[in-house]
């Protein structure tokens, strides 16, 4: 007779996991819904109910999870964005995350939807795509990732930029894939001397240059369009800067590093900020965000920590530091060279 | 000219939420594929994809994933369930947790797609069949939500029930709801001369006889059927405990908590465990979301704090006192009460 299980382990770190994809959809019909933009001021559920033209309970009750969430404070039965959603989620903030979020859902979540099918049978064949589309989509992911560097990083990129010796001398930098321009407008903005220039897609630099001009940075901060990988990206920089691009020209990377290293003035610095898998490829946890395009690719764009740094000796640089950053979209690599 | 922004908090927290999504998916696929039967002793991508009889790419790229999600570990390019994972994600363990996952994970689905309609239209109508309340869904439910009393609820449950003051001297108990008889086994093993009758739906009490023979407890333990809300509940009993299912509007619980005063001797005592909402509805932080399905669905009526307690004393009990008690990490009401 088997007596009665005593069970000293927990179940409560696996509900977790399964309650996870609510928590997640919650956010989503949030932003679906815009509720966010109604909440910049204490409202009734009643009176978010009647803005949203919806049902009375059930905005209540979706009210409730929000601020059960932490999205929401709830006062007297009246609720109000907490601060993260006022900053993030709210469409009139400049930090706004919906298109970045509604990106990742088309990249990182709706990919899973035939998780079990793609396991069982390998990538099969990648989705024809022409080239008119790629460039779209990167003008697109450019844009919607623009948060990222208005949202804290950028601060930081310029602080990190501003540690390395004689940062205040430096005349000319370049923001090689780099999308929307925000990190070189950061970085120049941090120096009275800098001058950037942003190297992306043709569409791409368009962008870029919205932002500049925007920021009304056009005297010190100027694009140039083409492929990194097969065209010329200038010379004589004191600092390139190079963050979440590489990873797609993997495949060309030592010619693509020795690119970099000879469009550097001697003595000038090469900073990558760069995915790093560690434990196995099984951290940071930024690999479940990678894994739906993995699961349908047969490239695999990832680095390893401590992958580029190596490779950026082998290709002619005299030495690295590097360090591991922690980002909103988790744990990066940072890694600096000194030509 | 718009100033860049200096932004000081990060978006983490919101990008974690977000893709809460992804661990649950690959859980819930893991658990369909059965992987973590295979991963009970160390084994290689290449050896798991064997025996799945999957693609051996994109099952490395599987394991490692939930490696992210700490359900399994890796080591030396071996794969191993964690602890937890062990206890409650391998079938035929008896708090194997994967059914009970796998009902909730096809009740939540399409609810979780059709949120924002559910929140813009209401609830709409439930085919019969898919409504949480019917006999088939509440059969199913209970058998598999036994794994959860198995797996350590119960122990907190008869620990709330064996501390109240002479539990020594009961010898008659009325388990009401009791499920598999689970929680009234756990009771039971505490007091050898307590005999108990577990009473609920007819098509639920063979399930109970089925756990009170397996564990030896058929001398003492029966098992009854009938609806609550209509049939007799037997009388002569020195303890009725109620767990977990006194959910309803207070012109139901009404009727049923007078049937209990009349059931018990007297000087008896009830004893009563609830899920219950608190901070205005907003917490406890799992049971919103938890019942989110049910409570939009219209198919759940969620109580606040204090709701029993005012039943018990419409209904003639007295010295009712009332407290949190934390079974399994979520804190749940305890009434007790005296006829």
């Amino acid at each position: 007779m088997p007596s009665l299980p005593m069970e000293p382990q927990s179940f409560r770190p696996l509900h977790e996991i399964m309650v996870g994809q609510i928590r997640s959809r919650l956010l989503q019909a949030g932003l679906d819904l815009k509720v966010f933009d109604l909440l910049g001021e204490f409202r009734t559920a009643a009176e978010v109910a009647a803005a949203m033209n919806a049902h009375q309970a059930n905005t209540r009750l979706f009210l409730d999870a929000l601020a059960n969430l932490g999205l929401v404070d709830k006062e007297k039965e009246q609720y109000r964005n907490a601060p993260l959603a006022a900053q993030f989620l709210s469409s009139g903030s400049s930090l706004y995350l919906g298109p970045l979020l509604s990106m990742v859902k088309q990249m990182s979540l709706d990919t899973l939807n035939d998780l079990e099918e793609r396991i069982r049978r390998g990538p099969g064949l990648a989705e024809f795509r022409d080239d008119s589309d790629a460039q779209c989509q990167w003008v697109e992911s450019a844009r919607a990732s623009a948060p990222w560097a208005l949202g804290e990083m950028g601060c930081r990129a310029a602080r990190i930029a501003a540690r390395l010796p004689g940062f205040n001398a430096f005349e000319k930098m370049l923001d090689l894939g780099g999308g929307h321009g925000l990190f070189a407008l950061y970085l120049v903005q941090a120096s009275d001397n800098l001058r950037a220039v942003v190297f992306d897609h043709p569409p791409v630099v368009e962008l870029a240059s919205e932002f500049i001009a925007s920021y009304d940075m056009g005297e010190r901060v100027t694009v140039m369009a083409g492929d990194y990988v097969t065209d010329g990206i200038g010379s004589d920089y004191d600092l390139i800067w190079a963050s979440a691009t590489l990873g797609p020209a993997k495949d060309h990377l030592d010619a693509l590093l020795a690119k970099i290293h000879a469009a550097l003035k001697p003595g000038a610095y090469f900073i990558s900020l760069h995915d790093g898998m560690t434990h196995e490829n099984t951290q940071p946890d930024m690999i479940l965000e990678w894994l739906g395009g993995l699961l349908s690719s047969e490239k695999d764009p990832r680095f390893e920590q401590g992958e580029l740094a190596e490779a950026m000796l082998r290709c002619g640089f005299c030495r690295v530091r590097s360090r591991t950053i922690d980002t909103p979209l988790g744990a990066m690599e940072l890694d600096i060279a000194r030509k | 000219m718009g100033k860049l922004p200096r932004v000081e908090s990060d978006f983490s927290e919101l990008n974690n939420l977000y893709f809460g999504t992804i661990a649950s998916r690959l859980m819930m696929t893991a658990i369909g594929m059965k992987i973590f039967d295979h991963l009970e002793q160390p084994m290689t991508s290449q050896e798991t994809a064997k025996a799945l009889a999957t693609d051996p790419g994109n099952t490395e790229l599987m394991l490692d994933a939930l490696c992210a999600c700490h359900l399994i570990s890796k080591k030396n390019g071996e794969y191993r369930n964690q602890q937890a994972t062990s206890v409650f994600l391998v079938c035929g363990k008896p708090a194997y947790l994967g059914d009970w996952f796998q009902q909730a994970d096809e009740a939540n689905l399409p609810f979780l797609d059709s949120l924002a309609d559910k929140i813009k239209f209401g609830p709409g109508d439930t085919p019969e069949d898919e409504n949480m309340n019917s006999e088939a869904y509440c059969e199913r439910y209970t058998a598999s939500h036994a794994a959860t009393s198995l797996g350590g609820i119960a122990g907190h449950i008869a620990e709330q029930i064996t501390a109240l003051p002479a539990f020594q001297n009961c010898k008659t108990m009325l388990d009401l709801g009791g499920g598999p008889a689970i929680n009234a086994m756990a009771v039971a093993q505490e007091n050898s001369q307590l005999r108990v009758t577990v009473f609920d739906r007819p098509s639920i009490a063979p399930l109970a006889r089925s756990y009170i023979d397996a564990y030896g407890f058929s001398d003492r333990i029966t098992a009854m059927g009938g609806d609550y809300l209509k049939d007799s509940l037997g009388q002569g009993y020195d303890l009725i405990m109620i767990t977990d299912t006194l959910y309803y509007e207070d012109q139901e619980i009404d009727p049923v908590l007078r049937k209990c005063h009349e059931a018990l001797n007297p000087g008896g005592r009830l004893a009563a465990i609830h899920a219950v909402l608190t901070d205005e509805r907003t917490r406890p932080v799992n049971l919103v979301l938890d019942l989110l399905t049910e409570t939009m669905s219209g198919q759940a009526h969620m109580p606040e704090k204090g709701y029993l307690a005012s039943a018990l004393d419409r209904c003639g009990f007295k010295d009712i006192t009332s407290k949190m008690v934390d079974i399994g990490g979520t804190f749940m009401e305890m009434n007790l009460a005296h006829k």
